[in-house]
């Protein structure tokens, strides 16, 4: 759906470059087909794939017995017991609804629903600072419709904020409301099927409502533990997030039952990152190595209408880690090709690499913002991963013309107080 | 209906014997693969002009016991269908099969991968 407003954008480009293009209208329906059939289909890959492997799969919902032993209900309500050497749990996590607020489940929905809407959300409110919400928000203005997000702190917390920001920034700029510092007291349905919200608002001390089509609850995610019964088997969860508590083999406090992916405490919340952490869980168990799962440098890349790619260290993290007195910051603004013959505002178009100050200045993080960002990222993640310093950075060519040639360029420090806006070719 | 939906084994081994010596062509399809429903009217088509030809569909997700049975990876896969007469029919076997508890399955004489409509009609025309 990132893409199909990304396409939109590009409809609005067009003339700029030659192309007769009129404005095109956007029917929700038939992308949202495209999508649920593209997800449908990688639902077959993987049944696929585990028959291949000759894996026994059992559609059944799974909880404790025992610490070996694991009942399952299927859909029709058969029961079937399972035992096992060892036990690996991989249930994830799940949207959390806001109980607390007054017709919050019953009138508003979540990233899961979102996708298989068969009509538009129309007039959105999204709730929420987190990726999700940014993601959804972002590609709802871009596909024409008029969208809010509600904040209460900060934007995308645990990511570097000063990048946080930028992001937020573009969006306001391309329409997204933003309502800061606000909660949500509760939702409501009016006669004519809208939803109307109310919310507090610290900055006038009063309260205030608005009308929307559709609520987004993009609040954080819960793990799926609750319907396990862990304590049956004797595994513990933290009290705080009910997430699985592991040790860097991924084993819980049982033996032989193992955690991986969003269930697990600690672990960044990321797919690649689990399919990597059960490949080498699986091959330790079967002897075949002794590898463990490395969770540092991890690169992501956050969906929103100018891409967030990182990896490393945030600014914040470095400083707090190594000392500001340790830590070089390198920084640019530049202006993608794409966006001058476009005329596009390229204002938070932005570079930043975290080093040690100490030769050779390895790097710590690298933060880009701009198109493409997750490609961009997923090719400097590799060189951090062997230890790439910004000594190698400055001796690494460009490849001209690309937004990615001016990480290769970074030359100048936050510390050295010099503008880091675009200068020229 | 031209085109016979069929839900499970015993569906198909009643469809088969109904066949006698007719070639038969089972196609495995799903509602979100975009070229099976390209394909889909192609293939009623096809099932009103070769009329001593039988055309059967079987839904990967509504009948996935089918679809597992007969190693179905690839979407659309249609399977052909022949009662054993001699030599020449048996062109090409993708996949052997293993017997499972209710007795021997039947097995398709030649399995064709994807939506290409042409070369379908021509291997129909080659085996009818």
């Amino acid at each position: 759906m990132h893409q199909a407003a990304l396409l939109g954008g590009m409809v609005q480009d067009a003339p700029h470059y030659g192309w007769a293009l009129q404005p095109v209208p956007h029917d929700w329906a038939t992308m949202a087909e495209a999508v649920q059939n593209h997800v449908k289909s990688l639902n077959w890959g993987h049944r696929v794939q585990l028959q291949d492997r000759k894996v026994t799969y059992f559609n059944i919902k799974a909880s404790f017995v025992d610490a070996h032993t694991v009942c399952g209900v299927s859909k029709g309500g058969k029961e079937t017991l399972l035992s096992a050497e060892h036990i690996i749990i991989a249930t994830g996590g799940r949207p959390r609804y806001p109980t607390h607020i007054e017709g919050a489940l019953e009138y508003g929905i979540t990233s899961d629903d979102l996708f298989w809407l068969k009509e538009s959300p129309g007039k959105t409110l999204v709730v929420g600072a987190s990726y999700v919400a940014l993601e959804c928000a972002g590609f709802l203005t871009g596909l024409g419709l008029d969208t809010t997000v509600m904040i209460r702190s900060i934007p995308l917390r645990g990511f570097d904020q000063q990048m946080s920001s930028l992001v937020t920034e573009y969006m306001a700029s391309q329409g997204t409301r933003f309502l800061r510092g606000c909660t949500p007291s509760r939702v409501q349905r009016l006669p004519d099927g809208q939803l109307q919200v109310t919310w507090e608002d610290p900055s006038s001390g009063k309260e205030d409502t608005g009308t929307f089509n559709t609520v987004l609850w993009a609040i954080g995610r819960i793990p799926e533990t609750r319907s396990l019964n862990l304590e049956k088997a004797g595994v513990h969860t933290s009290p705080t997030s009910q997430k699985i508590l592991v040790d860097a083999l991924e084993t819980t406090s049982v033996p032989h039952i193992y955690a991986i992916g969003d269930v697990a405490e600690g672990r960044p919340e990321l797919t690649p990152t689990a399919i990597m952490a059960g490949k080498l869980l699986a091959q330790r168990l079967c002897g075949q190595s002794s590898d463990v799962m490395d969770y540092e440098n991890v690169p992501t890349t956050v969906f929103t209408p100018l891409e967030y790619g990182c990896v490393g260290l945030s600014e914040e993290e470095a400083v707090a880690r190594h000392g500001e007195e340790h830590v070089e910051v390198y920084h640019a603004y530049y202006k993608p090709l794409e966006f001058t013959v476009a005329e596009r505002d390229a204002s938070q178009c932005y570079i930043k690499m975290v080093c040690l100050r100490k030769p050779p200045q390895l790097v710590l993080g690298l933060h880009f913002l701009g198109p493409n960002a997750g490609e961009v990222t997923q090719g400097f993640a590799l060189g951090i991963k062997c230890g790439a310093s910004y000594a190698q950075v400055m001796r690494t060519v460009g490849i001209h013309p690309t937004c990615a040639e001016e990480v290769a360029k970074l030359r100048i420090s936050k510390r050295s107080g010099l503008d880091p806006t675009v200068t020229g070719c | 209906m031209m085109v016979q939906i069929i839900k499970d084994m015993d569906e198909l081994k009643t469809f088969l014997k109904a066949a006698g010596s007719k070639l038969v062509v089972v196609e495995f399809s799903a509602k979100w693969c975009g070229p099976c429903q390209k394909i889909c009217p192609l293939v009623h088509a096809m099932s009103l002009q070769y009329r001593n030809v039988m055309f059967a569909n079987v839904d990967v997700d509504d009948s996935r016991d089918l679809a597992q049975i007969y190693h179905v990876k690839v979407i659309p896969t249609f399977q052909m269908f022949k009662k054993a007469q001699k030599v020449t029919l048996f062109s090409r076997l993708k996949r052997a099969f293993c017997c499972n508890g209710s007795g021997i399955v039947s097995k398709p004489i030649f399995e064709f991968c994807g939506a290409d409509a042409q070369k379908l009609e021509a291997k129909i025309r080659e085996l009818m």
